[in-house]
Parts: structure tokens; C-alpha cells; sequence
């Protein structure tokens, strides 16, 4: 799905206390693109997502999405826009602690009318062997590879991954971001990730730098393997 | 700064306090004022009964001269059946003889017993146009001593009546009084101890209003124009047997009726209904109590629960745990003993009321209402006490674990074993209704809460409405039923004449080793009205055996088709139970007229009673009661006693409402987390609905249908300890229409709960949810 952002704001807060969590961003992102948002804590970095994927409202500017425009939705299209196209992958997985492995899968895949198939996701993102167990027995990557299967099992158009490596180790992280690139490219699922890690912007074919609300850079890359990748924090 | 932590904590949630509040408020409200005007009431009784030497037991005897009397050495040889009332015109040191005959006669026949004639008249008396019934007492030597209220103990030409009567009929001491044909000046106000209750003779006459006794001097009550009554009095000096001393008494020919004091609504009964009350009122205090433990449970648990994270950051920077509990203890023990103090001085405030209440019933000394130190140690301290406590193991549960872990919280690190089982039972089932039972499963804790709270909750609401009606079904319906307009009492009067009138004969009897009263009426009544709970008439099946009162049922658990042992005119009879009437009042079982008239005189004619179509106003000395009179009087009592049932209902029904909607908040506002996030993931709102609160619904429902056979089953078991125990018949009850309007009403309020609770989830951003949140 291509993205466009014209002229966003949205602030928190009023009068003098008025913090503007993004002052007139615009964005062009297209279908199929890898997008890391790197900058600062405050920068406006979670808000753009939150906005960009309809959790949050804009105060004044457009956001469209294909035919959608995010601007003018009710809650309840963009609920449905949520469920048809948007995943999210969460740095802290937001597993539901009652359900399997494979139960937390298909709580996403009971969302959408044509899922992709739960075991071949599971196998995709290398836990198959794990389906039975529940979240609390699963390392920290773990959970993050049935968070991301969760959200690619209704074939999302979109995929929103706030700080999705944060939590992990290198090795982890480099792991889950392999997986994401994989199925980037497998399902040419338009991804926007957003971490503080400038290392994984190598993985993008877009970098966008942020910074007190305004996005300050916008550059192209030519993404490496996420096997290549040098870590640092 | 912890306190002002705490306040601000509190502050926050100041609805769910505020109905905290108001639970604690009515909860010692309830308590106190049931407990303190019953307390003060029965303390004032208490001496009053002694003071005056109340009776132990009272006899009626034969108003005619029977063959046992003539067996003493009377001095006179009157005939027998000789009324007397015919002796005392005509022979009066016969008829004293002939009393003091059966005085002895009485006293011989059990031991350790002195008996003392209680001499009365019934009389009119005309109050301001209006014509009242009263009797006329002869003050007594030993016995029954009558007590000057206020004014004077009247002199020749003076009477003392009942404050009461005078209060609801402007009277005032001083003023004159037209009693029969004569005038009297007021001189003061009496009360009796044994007929404090309902006179003339009916247990259910409980109008003040309309009638009174009165004391004069004993010239002039032996020279009022009216005929003179007596019955016997008498005291236990020691133990006794009821049963040995009752058959003891009916041994004797002339002896018609015993009562004893312990047992008759009468008199003694009034211990056992004060009892009652003050039981009635600590039941409902401790099930409201509990109730508000629970409540109370779950909003310090679920505000500890946010509380976590802040608690973690104190303990890391090295407060104790003493010293972050401590706040907490001082803010709900401070809320607690206020709430609790204001409920009871509402209460305190109140008790005057809820006393001339009970005063409209029972003709009983005022009592001064005041400060009980037992009572406030029931009403305030000891919930304050269970409160702190629970809030105290609570928190200290709570603040025990490592600051990591309260900083930042694992859902849990058990395996969930016990869902195991539940989620293969669920594996056939849509994902959805297998997370709704993961989900209720691995809070079984908080679903067990909710689970007891709804519970008891519902069967609050059941029991007020249970209470609602009662006045209706134990007199007011009872009396509505019939179709007769009078009832004519010819136990103490020759001039009944039954001709266009029926027949009846009431007798006091022993049933099973039950005080009861036996009816006896005609199979082809047509005025008499006794029906089955399905409304089918049941008087023809007096005739095919013993027709019971569903009251006498409960008592005694008999059914239809079980054998019934009646102990009367000197013989015991085993009888089948034929049907059980819809009839509350009294301990009742109904026979044959016929059959029973056979028993007593050898043919069919015998009557005690006459019930007839029309209005009579006179049938020689008969007493007449007119059942419109008495439905107009328990329609001015039904007013007093409903305030006192809707001062229960409405408080019990606040209560039921208030539990009910904060649970709803409570336990919807403790899935935010799953709220949060199937909104993130995209389920809509009816899906939402339908995981989280969808078992929630289920549990109402299933909640909803286990309490209702548990009302009915507890309300049977609860009428019956409530007249083992005092005594009295509280035939709690509800029907199709009370299930509906608490199936309404409780859904009504689970649904306001659960909204305002996905309001108050709505407005917070899901972003922030989830990461609040966050696992």
C-alpha cells in the first residue's frame, strides 16, 4: 500500500503546556517499501505511527492510503481498516498470556476471511516446534516471532513495528529483523519501523529522520541482508 | 507525600468510593436503627413486664355452670349450662363462689401455679362522633398490674385509657370521655401487661385507633352497666411443662381456651417478635457486611493493582513496606468510621421513627433511645476492624514482592494448569470462546469475587422483594378473600341465633405437638374462601379430611397426604391433610364443622362462630367483627408497616444495585489490557463485547438462574427458623413478577456498569493502554 502524509499535525496537551507531537510532516511511502523511522525520544516518531496506522487522530493535515483517507474516518472504518490491512509487531510482543503459541496466531487469523496458513507461518517464522507453549515459556525473541507471525497471518497490506528489536539482543534482534525482511520481500508488504537503533536502517530502502516533530531527512538506501547487519545501539 | 499519594490515589476513583460509601453508610444505617429502636424497646418491655407481674398464662373458661363446678361446695345449687352472667344478676355471691371455685379447681390441678380472676367489660365509647370499642379492666391484686403512663390513677369518676388512643384521637387527660351511657373524665394514660396486644379476643385487632382499654375504679367498674367477664390469669412459680400443664388444664370441663404468655401474640409474644426483628435486622447487617467485604476486596485489590508500579518505584528507593501500607490502612480506616458513623447516626436519628412504628402495633412503654455501647461496637467498630484487616493483608500481599517485579509486572509465571482441562473441553469451540474461557479460567479468583458478589448481590434484591408483599399475605389478603361481612363470637353469649347466618366453631387445639387453631366449616361454605396456591377453592376438602394453612405447613413441613394427630376434646385424632390453604395468618388447620360439632355435643348443631352475608351490627352480648372494619384498619396499619419493609427494600435494594454495577466497573475496567489490544489488532467493538464481557454475561445469566431455586429454598428454610426460633411468621415470598423485575433491573444495571466502564477504556489512547500494559 503507498502512503501519503501532507501537512500532518497533532499536538497533546493545551494553552501554554501544548506539545506538538508532529508539526506538518509530509511523507510519500510506496507499496511494498521498508521504512525505518529513526530520532530521538519525543520526536514524534510514535505518533506518526500511531496516526499513519489510524490508533490515533490527526489534528489537522491528510493522511491517504491508497483509496483510504485516514483523515476522514470514523472509528469504526478505521477499525475495519485496521483488521483488513494494518499489522502491528510491538516491542513488548503484547501476547495474550492464556493462549498457546498457536492460539495467539489465530486470534489474528480470526480476523480476516482468507488468513495464510497458520502451521506454514509458524514454520515460516520458526516456531513450529513451539505451537503448544504458552508466552511465559518462550525467550524474549520467541515471543517476538509469534508477535510478528500474529500480524502477518491476516496478510496485511501494511506492517507497523514499534521498536520491535528493544527488547533483544543483537543476535535476536538480527533474527526477527530477518524475518520481517523476508517477508517484506516475500509478500511485498509495505513495512514502517520505527527504533532508536540507527544500525538497522540499513535495512530500509527509506530512512526517515525525525526530530521534534518534523521529519528532518528522507534518504534512499539500498538495503543490505539483515545477516549483514552491524549492530549497535 | 504518601498521604497525599493516597488521597489523590482515592480521589481519582471517586465513584467507586462514593458507592463504597454509600454501601457502608447503609450498612450501619440498617443495623442501628433496627437495633437500637428494637434494643431500647425491649429494654423498656422488660421492665415493664416485671414491674407489673405479667401473667405466665391465661385461661378462659365456660361462661355457663358446668357438672365440675357443681362437684365443689359452692353454698348454692345452681343448674347446669346456667349462664353467668344469669348468676351474677340474680345470685352474686353464687357467681363469686363458682369463680373462686375454679380459681382453686385450677390451681390444684398443676403445681406451683397461682391463678387470679381478671375481670373485665366491652363497652362503646363515642369520640368525637365516632364509636369505639374498649374494655373495661378491673385492676388486679397480684397479677397484671396496670401502670400509670402519665397523669393520675383514676379516682370515682376518672378513667386512664391508652396513651395511643388518645394520641390518634386528640384526647388529652382532662377531657371528659362518653363511655356506654356514662361520662368520665381522663385522669391519666394505663397500659396492661396482658392485654398490651390485640383485645377482644382477636389476635389480629392491632388498631389503636379505634379502640382501647380502660381502668377505673373498682366502684365504678362494678357498677358500669355492662356484663362483667372474667378470666384467670395465673404464674408459674418454677418450671413447667407447656404440654403436661395444658392437658392438665383441659382435664377440667370448664376450661375452654389456654394460652400461654411465651406463645401468645397476645402478650408474650412480643419478646419473641422484638427477637425476630432485632434477628431479621442482624441478618440483613451481616449479609450486607459481607457483601461490603467483598466489595471492598476487589476495589483495594483492583486499585493496588494500578498502585503496583508506584509501590515497586517507593520500595526501590527504599521505603518499607510498613510505611507505603500505612497511608493506605489510615485513608480506609478514616473512610470506613466515617461511612460507618454517619449510617449510624442515621440510624441513631431514625430509631424514634422505626420505635413509634413498632408502637403503632404494640401497646408498650416508650423507651428513651440512647447511645448503646454494644450496638456502635457492632455497627462501626468490628466492619471497621474486618475492613482494615483485609485492606491491611491485602496491600502487605501486595508490596511484598522485589521492586523489579512490581515495577514492572509479569502477568504470570505459572503454567496455567487449571486451564488445561477447560481448554480441551474448549477446543472444538471458535478461538474466541476458547480465549473467553482462558481468560475467566486464569482469573478464577476475580471471577469467583464477581461470581460471589452478583450472587449475593441478586439475593439481596430477592429478599427485599421477597419482604415487599408480606403484610398482604399474612392479614390483608387473607381478610380480602372472604365473603362474608361479619363475624359474630358466641363463646361467651346464648343469644346467637344461626338462621340465614353459617356456621363455624374455633377451638385452640394441639396439632403434631403444635399450638394450632381448629376451624371447623361447613364442606358447602359458600362466604368462607380458602384456596389453594393454584386459587382452587380447598373448603370442600374439609370433609375429606384436614385442610392446613400454608403457615401450619411451613411450621410443621406436613403435605397433603401426610397424617396429622390432633389432640382435642379429650381424645387424639389421626386426620390425613387433605390441602394446604393459601393462608398466612395463624397456625391453622380446618375440619368439619359437623364432625367436629358431633365430637363436642353429641349432634351436628354446635357453633362457636357465625359468618354472615350482611353487616350486623348486634346479636345479643356476641362480640361482632365486621371484616371491611378490619380491612379498613390494616389498610391504615399497611401504611406504617410498608415504611418500615421500603425503609429495608429500598435500603437492601441500593445495596444489591450498587454491588452489582461496581463489579461491573471493576472487573470490565481489569480487562483493559485485552481491551486495548483487540482494538489495536482490529476486532470491533461487538467482538470485544463478546470475548471480555460475553462470559461475563454468561455468568450473569447462569447466576441469575442457580439464585432464584436458592431464594426459594432459603425463604422456606428462613420462615421456618424464624418461627422456630422467635416465634414469628415472616412468610417471605416471590413471585413470577419480583423474577422479572430483578431480571430487568439486574440487567439494567450490568449493562449501565459494563458502558460506563468501555467509556471510561474509550477515552484513554489505546497506544498508552498498551504500553501501560504491556507484559
Amino acid at each position: 500500500m503507498a502512503i501519503q502524509l501532507k501537512s500532518v499535525t497533532k499536538a497533546y496537551g493545551t494553552g501554554e503546556v501544548q506539545v506538538k507531537a508532529l508539526n506538518g510532516v509530509d511523507l510519500e511511502i510506496k507499496a511494498g517499501q521498508f521504512v525505518v523511522v529513526l530520532g530521538p525520544s519525543g520526536s514524534g516518531k510514535s505518533t506518526l505511527l500511531n496516526v499513519m496506522s489510524g490508533l490515533d487522530r490527526l489534528d489537522e493535515g491528510k493522511i491517504v492510503i491508497d483509496d483510504y483517507k485516514i483523515h476522514e474516518m470514523e472509528d469504526k472504518a478505521l477499525t475495519k481498516f485496521r483488521r483488513n490491512h494494518v499489522g502491528f509487531i510491538f516491542q513488548q510482543y503484547n501476547l495474550l498470556q492464556t493462549l498457546t503459541v498457536k492460539e495467539n496466531v489465530l486470534i489474528g487469523a480470526r480476523l480476516v476471511d482468507d488468513p495464510f496458513d497458520v502451521d506454514q507461518l509458524l514454520e515460516d517464522v520458526g516456531m513450529d516446534a513451539h505451537a503448544v507453549k504458552y508466552p511465559f515459556q518462550l525467550s524474549g525473541g520467541e515471543q517476538q516471532r509469534v508477535s510478528i507471525a500474529r500480524a502477518l497471518v491476516k496478510r496485511p497490506k501494511m506492517l507497523f513495528c514499534d521498536e520491535p528489536t528493544g527488547a533483544l539482543d543483537e543476535s535476536t534482534g538480527k533474527n526477527v529483523l530477518a524475518i520481517l525482511q523476508k517477508l517484506n520481500r516475500s509478500y511485498n508488504t509495505t513495512v514502517l519501523l520505527i527504533t532508536h537503533n540507527a544500525s538497522i536502517a540499513a535495512l530500509a530502502d527509506v530512512v526517515v529522520k525525525m526530530n521534534s516533530g518534523k521529519i528532518v531527512d528522507v534518504a534512499k538506501n539500498t538495503p543490505i541482508d539483515a545477516k549483514e547487519l552491524r549492530w549497535s545501539e | 507525600m504518601f498521604f497525599k499519594h493516597v488521597t489523590r490515589t482515592f480521589a481519582r476513583q471517586w465513584l467507586t468510593v462514593l458507592m463504597l460509601g454509600v454501601l457502608l453508610v447503609v450498612s450501619g444505617f440498617i443495623y442501628s436503627v433496627m437495633s437500637l429502636s428494637v434494643s431500647a424497646l425491649k429494654e423498656a418491655s422488660d421492665s415493664f413486664f416485671v414491674e407489673t407481674n405479667q401473667e405466665d398464662f391465661s385461661l378462659t373458661t365456660r361462661f355457663h355452670i358446668t357438672a365440675q363446678d357443681l362437684e365443689s361446695d359452692l353454698g348454692c345449687s345452681p343448674e347446669v349450662q346456667t349462664p353467668l352472667v344469669t348468676l351474677y344478676h340474680e345470685d352474686f355471691a353464687c357467681y363469686e363462689a363458682v369463680i373462686e371455685s375454679r380459681r382453686n379447681m385450677i390451681e390444684a390441678a398443676y403445681q406451683n401455679i397461682r391463678v387470679e380472676p381478671r375481670f373485665y367489660k366491652d363497652t362503646y365509647i363515642m369520640v368525637h362522633d365516632a364509636r369505639h370499642r374498649s374494655r373495661i379492666l378491673k385492676d388486679m391484686n397480684e397479677m397484671n398490674l396496670s401502670m400509670i403512663e402519665a397523669g393520675e390513677y383514676p379516682e370515682s369518676g376518672e378513667v386512664a385509657i391508652s396513651r395511643l388512643y388518645a394520641q390518634l384521637n386528640n384526647l388529652s387527660i382532662d377531657d371528659e370521655l362518653m363511655i356506654g351511657s356514662e361520662t368520665f373524665l381522663i385522669s391519666g394514660f394505663v397500659l396492661f401487661p396482658d392485654y398490651n396486644l390485640p383485645i377482644f379476643e382477636h389476635l389480629y385487632m392491632f388498631d389503636s385507633a379505634n379502640q382501647t382499654f380502660i381502668l377505673m375504679a373498682d366502684s365504678d367498674f362494678e357498677s358500669f352497666d355492662a356484663t362483667e367477664h372474667v378470666e384467670f390469669a395465673g404464674i408459674f412459680d418454677g418450671e413447667y411443662d407447656a404440654l403436661a400443664f395444658e392437658t392438665e388444664m383441659f382435664s377440667l370441663l370448664f376450661v375452654e381456651q389456654v394460652v400461654l404468655t411465651e406463645n401468645n401474640p397476645r402478650s408474650g409474644a412480643i419478646y419473641a417478635e422484638l427477637d425476630g426483628s432485632q434477628a431479621l435486622g442482624l441478618f440483613l447487617s451481616i449479609m450486607i457486611a459481607v457483601i461490603g467485604m467483598i466489595i471492598v476486596g476487589v476495589m483495594v485489590s483492583k486499585t493496588m493493582s494500578e498502585e503496583k508500579r508506584t509501590l515497586g518505584v517507593f520500595k526501590a528507593l527504599g521505603v518499607k513496606p510498613i510505611e507505603m501500607v500505612f497511608p493506605y490502612l489510615v485513608a480506609v480506616f478514616s473512610f470506613a468510621v466515617v461511612a460507618l458513623s454517619i449510617g449510624y447516626l442515621f440510624g441513631f436519628l431514625l430509631a424514634p421513627l422505626m420505635q413509634s412504628l413498632y408502637l403503632r402495633f404494640y401497646l408498650l412503654p416508650e423507651a428513651e433511645i440512647g447511645f448503646l455501647a454494644s450496638n456502635a461496637l457492632i455497627a462501626i467498630v468490628l466492619p471497621t476492624v474486618i475492613v482494615v484487616s483485609l485492606t491491611f493483608w491485602r496491600l502487605y500481599r501486595m508490596v511484598h514482592p522485589s521492586p523489579i517485579l512490581l515495577i514492572e509486572p509479569k502477568m504470570f509465571k505459572v503454567k496455567p494448569v487449571k486451564a488445561i482441562w477447560f481448554k480441551k473441553l474448549l477446543s472444538k469451540f471458535d478461538i474466541l470462546s476458547v480465549l473467553q474461557g482462558s481468560i475467566l479460567i486464569r482469573q478464577w479468583a476475580k471471577v469467583s469475587v464477581y461470581v460471589i458478589g452478583v450472587f449475593l448481590g441478586l439475593y439481596l434484591a430477592f429478599l427485599s422483594l421477597g419482604m415487599r408483599d408480606v403484610f398482604n399475605r399474612t392479614m390483608h389478603g387473607y381478610y380480602g378473600e372472604h365473603f362474608y361481612e361479619s363475624t359474630v363470637y358466641c363463646d361467651f353469649s346464648d343469644d346467637c341465633d344461626s338462621a340465614g347466618h353459617e356456621k363455624g366453631i374455633e377451638i385452640s387445639v394441639f396439632a403434631n405437638e403444635q399450638r394450632a387453631t381448629l376451624v371447623g366449616l361447613d364442606a358447602d361454605s359458600e362466604w368462607y374462601v380458602l384456596r389453594n396456591r393454584a386459587g382452587e377453592s380447598v373448603v370442600p376438602k374439609v370433609s375429606e379430611g384436614i385442610v392446613i394453612s400454608r403457615s401450619f405447613s411451613d411450621l410443621t413441613g406436613l403435605d397433603v397426604g401426610d397424617d396429622i394427630e390432633i389432640q382435642a376434646f379429650g381424645e387424639t385424632m389421626t386426620l390425613e391433610v387433605s390441602a394446604i390453604a393459601h393462608v398466612y395468618p395463624g397456625e391453622k388447620i380446618y375440619y368439619d364443622r359437623a364432625v367436629m360439632s358431633l365430637l363436642v355435643t353429641g349432634d351436628d348443631q354446635f357453633f362457636n362462630r357465625l359468618y354472615t352475608e350482611s353487616r350486623v351490627e348486634s346479636m345479643g352480648s356476641a362480640l361482632i367483627v365486621h371484616r371491611t372494619e378490619m380491612i379498613e384498619q390494616l389498610d391504615d396499619l399497611n401504611v406504617w408497616y410498608q415504611i418500615m419493609i421500603y425503609i429495608m427494600v429500598a435500603s437492601s435494594l441500593t445495596i444489591a444495585v450498587i454491588i452489582i454495577y461496581l463489579l461491573s466497573i471493576l472487573t470490565v475496567e481489569s480487562k483493559y489490557y485485552e481491551l486495548s489490544l483487540f482494538k489495536v489488532l482490529g476486532f470491533n467493538n461487538k467482538e470485544i463485547s463478546g470475548v471480555l464481557l460475553g462470559g461475563y454475561m454468561k455468568i450473569n445469566v447462569v447466576v441469575f438462574v442457580v439464585v432464584i431455586p436458592v431464594v426459594f429454598v432459603s425463604f422456606t428454610v428462613l420462615t421456618r427458623m424464624l418461627v422456630a426460633m422467635f416465634g414469628i411468621y415472616f412468610p417471605l415470598s416471590i413471585g413470577f413478577w419480583d423474577i422479572l423485575f430483578a431480571g430487568v433491573l439486574f440487567g439494567v444495571v450490568s449493562l449501565i456498569g459494563t458502558t460506563h466502564a468501555k467509556y471510561v477504556v474509550k477515552k484513554r489512547s489505546l497506544q498508552e493502554a498498551l504500553k501501560i500494559y504491556q507484559v
